[in-house]
C-alpha cells in the first residue's frame, strides 16, 4: 500500500528580524490510507508547523512533503484542516459555515449539500444547521468544524489540538466520537496534540517528537486487546498504561537539554 | 385562567422586584420631563419678567414662532432637506471611500506601510481648516460644503476601518487558505464580512462628523440650509432665527443618528 502522506527528511527553518528559529530537523515518516497517526511532543517542538507543512499553507526549507504521492506546493485539495478552536464565522449560520469550503472551491453542488446534511445528522447537529454558532455549545461547534472539514472529501484529515479548549467531560466524549467517525469512514488522520491518553486512545500509531528542532523521536504502534474503543475502554485496557508510561518516558527526554518547564499535564 | 396560573408562578419577591423596575422606569422618564418643561418654562417667564434681554437669550415662544414663520414661508423644508441631503452625501462618500481606500491598503501591505505616515498626518489636521481651500478650488456652492463633510469623515473611516481589517482574526484566514482560498475569497468572506461591525461604528461616528462638515461649510459657502440660517440670523442680530436653526439641528441629528442605529441592528442581525 502506497502512503497516503509521506513526509521526506523536512527540515524548516524561520526567519525573523530577531534571528533564526530552527523549528523542525529531519522529520521523516509515513501514514498509511486509513491509518490514524498522532503526533505528540513537547510544547514548541513545531508540531503546528508540521501540519502546516503538510497543508500546504508553508514551504519547507529542507526535504519534502507528499501526498498521494504528488508534492505539495501550495494549499492542497487533499486535505483538510481543523485547527485548535472551531473558528466557525459568527455571522453564518451553522450550515452555511460547513458549506464554507465548497463554497470556496466552487464545488458546491446539491449533492455535496446533501452529504453535508448527511454529515450534520450524524454528529448531532441537524436540528442546530439553521442557528448562528454563538448559539451552540463548545463541543457542538468543534462538531460543526468537523463537519466542515470533512465536508470537502479529504484524503487526510489534519487535527490540530482539536479538543484543546473544551472542558474535560465534553473533551473525552467527542475524543471517542471522532475517532469513530473518521475509523468508520477509512478516513485517513493525523492528530497533533500534547495529551498522550488522548493520542494512544484515537489512534494506530503515536509519534514522539524531540524538542526544537523537532524531530522524529520515537514511534509506538498502538495494540490494544479491546475492540471498542470508546475513551474508556481505551483507558482501562491493560495495555493503556505501560504504552502511556513509555511514551511519557520519551516525552520527558525528549525534553531534556531544554528548560524545564515544570510537570506537564498527562 | 392563563393569568392565574402565571401569578401562581410569579413568586411575591419577584412580583416586587418587577413592579419596582416598572415604577422605577416611570420616574427617570417622569424627571427628565420635568426637567426639560421646567428649563423651558423657567426661560420663558425670565424673559417675559424681564430678568434677560430676550433680545439675546431669546425665548422659547419666540423660538417656536421662529421655525412657525420659516414654515408658512414654505422655507423650512427646504433648508431641513439641504442640509440633511449634504450630509447625508456626506457620510455616505466617506464611509464607502474610506472603506475602499481602506481595502486597497489591506491588499498591499507595501503601500499600507508607505502609506502610514501621511494618513496620520491627514487624520490630525483639523478638517475645517481646509474650508476656505475647497471654497477657492471648488467654489461658494454645495460642492464646497460636500468635500468639506467628506473630509472631516473619509480619514478617520480609513483608519477605522483599516485597524478592523488588521485586527480579523489570523486563524480565520489560516482557514481559508487551507480550504485554497484567493486574496479576493478571503477579502470577501471573512475580511469585510468580519468587519461589518467596525464598518457601522465608522458610520455612526460619520453622522455626527459630516454633520459637523456640513455646518461650517454651510457657515462658509451657502445660500441655503441650517448652518446658513445660523451665521444668517447670526449676521442680523435675529436670535430667535438662529436658536430655532440650531433646535432643528439637533432634530436632525438625533434622528440620523436613531436612522443609522436602526441599520445598524439590522446589518448585524444573527452576530454574537
Amino acid at each position: 500500500m502506497s502512503a497516503v502522506v509521506s513526509v521526506q527528511s523536512v527540515g524548516m527553518i524561520y526567519n525573523t528580524p530577531e534571528g533564526e528559529t530552527h523549528a523542525l530537523r529531519d522529520v521523516t515518516f509515513d501514514v498509511a490510507p486509513g491509518e490514524f497517526v498522532s503526533i505528540v511532543g513537547p510544547s514548541g517542538c513545531g508540531k503546528s508547523t508540521l501540519l502546516s507543512l503538510i497543508c500546504g499553507l508553508i514551504r519547507p526549507t529542507s526535504g519534502r512533503v507528499l501526498i498521494q504521492g504528488e508534492a505539495v506546493e501550495g494549499p492542497s485539495r487533499h486535505v483538510g484542516y481543523m485547527l485548535q478552536s472551531d473558528y466557525l464565522f459568527g455571522w453564518r449560520t451553522v450550515l452555511s459555515n460547513c458549506l464554507l469550503g465548497l463554497e470556496i472551491r466552487k464545488e458546491r453542488t446539491p449533492e455535496r449539500v446533501r452529504e453535508v446534511w448527511e454529515l450534520l445528522e450524524l454528529m448531532g447537529l441537524k436540528d442546530f444547521a439553521h442557528r448562528y454558532p454563538y448559539q451552540l455549545s463548545g463541543g457542538m461547534r468543534q462538531r460543526a468544524a468537523l463537519v466542515r472539514t470533512l465536508a470537502l472529501r479529504p484524503n487526510v484529515v489534519l487535527l490540530d489540538e482539536p479538543f484543546g479548549a473544551l472542558d474535560y467531560q465534553t473533551r473525552l466524549h467527542l475524543e471517542g466520537e471522532v475517532a469513530e467517525l473518521l475509523r468508520s469512514r477509512g478516513q485517513t488522520a493525523i492528530l497533533i496534540t500534547h495529551d498522550i491518553a488522548e493520542a494512544i486512545s484515537m489512534s494506530d500509531r503515536v509519534i514522539v517528537l524531540t524538542h526544537r528542532p523537532g524531530t522524529v523521536y520515537s514511534v509506538y504502534t498502538v495494540r490494544l486487546s479491546t475492540t471498542r474503543r470508546t475513551p474508556l475502554a481505551v483507558r482501562n485496557a491493560p495495555e493503556f498504561n505501560p504504552l502511556f508510561q513509555a511514551v511519557w518516558k520519551d516525552l520527558e527526554a525528549a525534553q531534556n537539554g531544554a528548560a524545564v518547564e515544570g510537570a506537564r499535564r498527562a | 385562567m392563563i393569568i392565574a396560573r402565571r401569578q401562581s408562578v410569579i413568586s411575591p419577591a419577584r412580583r416586587r422586584y418587577l413592579r419596582k423596575r416598572t415604577v422605577e422606569r416611570w420616574l427617570v422618564a417622569g424627571v427628565r420631563l420635568i426637567l426639560v418643561a421646567g428649563a423651558l418654562l423657567l426661560w420663558e417667564h425670565a424673559a417675559r419678567a424681564g430678568w434677560i434681554n430676550s433680545f439675546i437669550m431669546s425665548q422659547p415662544t419666540r423660538i417656536w414662532a421662529a421655525i412657525v414663520n420659516l414654515y408658512n414661508r414654505g422655507e423650512l423644508f427646504h433648508h431641513l432637506w439641504i442640509t440633511v441631503w449634504e450630509t447625508t452625501v456626506g457620510f455616505t462618500v466617506g464611509t464607502l471611500g474610506g472603506i475602499g481606500i481602506a481595502t486597497l491598503l489591506w491588499w498591499s501591505p507595501f503601500w499600507s506601510k508607505v502609506c502610514d505616515p501621511f494618513i496620520v498626518m491627514l487624520n490630525s489636521i483639523p478638517k475645517v481648516a481646509l474650508g476656505p481651500i475647497f471654497i477657492v478650488w471648488l467654489g461658494t456652492n454645495t460642492t464646497a460644503v460636500l468635500a468639506m463633510a467628506v473630509a472631516v469623515s473619509i480619514i478617520v473611516t480609513i483608519m477605522m476601518v483599516f485597524n478592523g481589517f488588521k485586527e480579523v482574526d489570523s486563524n480565520q484566514i489560516r482557514l481559508l487558505q487551507s480550504f485554497g482560498a484567493s486574496k479576493r475569497q478571503i477579502l470577501t468572506k471573512v475580511v469585510l464580512a468580519a468587519s461589518i461591525p467596525t464598518m457601522i461604528a465608522a458610520l455612526k461616528v460619520n453622522v455626527g462628523l459630516s454633520l459637523v462638515g456640513t455646518i461650517v461649510g454651510e457657515f462658509l459657502a451657502s445660500k441655503a440650509g441650517l448652518g446658513f440660517l445660523i451665521i444668517y440670523g447670526g449676521q442680523v442680530f435675529n436670535m430667535h432665527l438662529v436658536m430655532a436653526s440650531v433646535t432643528l439641528l439637533l432634530v436632525v441629528s438625533v434622528a440620523l443618528y436613531y436612522i443609522v442605529s436602526a441599520f445598524e441592528r439590522w446589518a448585524v442581525r444573527g452576530r454574537e
